[in-house]
């Protein structure tokens, strides 16, 4: 009863504060609403900085993989060949995708039982 | 005269939400309108065309990933102002392990000055003082409404995992009202 009560309260907070932005906070959320729509629709997500990181991450990592390559060729025993890792880290793979499968998942499963239900 | 795209209307919808969120978790307006930014950017650009259905889980479990991308970009940075010698006690402090760490709102409020502060205020400052995890889980689930099971996907996280740092957020704020006038409000 005590925690339902204490839960309310801090509802009652949290959308205090959300009620109670100031104009200019309201005015940059546009701003930044309207901006991330804007590149969305112009198809700039692949040169948000993020993407920049990630591109940059990607051939690092693919760079050490071929100067391990080289270096150490004994270490490459395994049944896929270095050529076959190389592909792999060079591929254009949506890292993020891959990242976000299980959620996928989870929510596909969700999605099911919750319309099995209704 | 413009019309609104669908999922324009869902980001006018919980864009407050999520700087709130997100303010609370980085303490930085600034950093908080990057966070949601993004946020929408990600969930535009790659996911606008998923069921509406799906827009909300989505929405906060991108919010909540970003957030805790800070804080481990803050802990690497402290940690290689450390490795530079450029360090300060309070910079040390923050790593990982502050995902973890507890704090009390009464460091953030002087005693004194307790009696002033209107419940909601008082609330606020609690709830920002949480564990980044046990903050997360408790937005998430008493304030958000989302279910035990939608948390532990955008958390990602079991849902023992989630089950515990919401009721360790109960407990740690009940703690951190024990000083305050509405102590017997709340206290079991």
């Amino acid at each position: 009863m005590k925690d339902k009560k204490l839960t309310s309260a801090a509802k009652a907070a949290l959308n205090e504060q959300t009620e109670n932005l100031s104009s200019d906070t309201q005015q940059r959320l546009r701003l930044a609403r309207e901006q991330a729509l804007q590149r969305a629709d112009k198809g700039l997500w692949a040169h948000s900085p993020s993407w920049k990181w990630l591109s940059g991450a990607g051939a690092g990592i693919a760079l050490a993989s071929v100067i391990a390559f080289m270096i150490v060729p004994n270490l490459q025993s395994n049944s896929l060949s270095p050529l076959d890792d190389l592909e792999l880290l060079t591929a254009e793979v949506d890292l993020d995708l891959v990242d976000d499968l299980e959620f996928y998942q989870w929510l596909d499963e969700s999605l099911t039982e919750g319309s099995d239900e209704s | 005269m413009k019309t609104l795209t669908d999922i324009e209307k869902f980001l006018i919808k919980n864009e407050k939400r999520a700087f709130v969120m997100a303010r609370i978790a980085t303490k930085d307006e600034d950093v908080a309108l990057d966070l949601v930014q993004d946020t929408m950017l990600k969930l535009v650009s790659k996911y606008s065309k998923k069921p509406s259905a799906e827009w909300p889980p989505l929405f906060y479990r991108i919010l909540q990933s970003r957030i805790t991308d800070w804080y481990r970009r803050q802990g690497t940075q402290s940690r290689w102002r450390n490795w530079l010698g450029q360090s300060n006690n309070e910079e040390d402090e923050f790593n990982d392990s502050v995902l973890e760490n507890q704090s009390n709102v009464n460091d953030l409020l002087p005693d004194e000055s307790l009696q002033g502060f209107e419940l909601n205020t008082i609330l606020e400052s609690a709830i920002s003082e949480l564990p980044v995890r046990q903050k997360q889980a408790f937005m998430l689930r008493a304030w958000q409404e989302f279910s035990t099971k939608e948390t532990s996907a955008m958390m990602k996280c079991s849902e023992g995992s989630v089950k515990t740092h919401y009721s360790r957020a109960i407990a740690t704020l009940k703690e951190n009202l024990k000083d305050t006038p509405y102590k017997r409000e709340f206290s079991q």
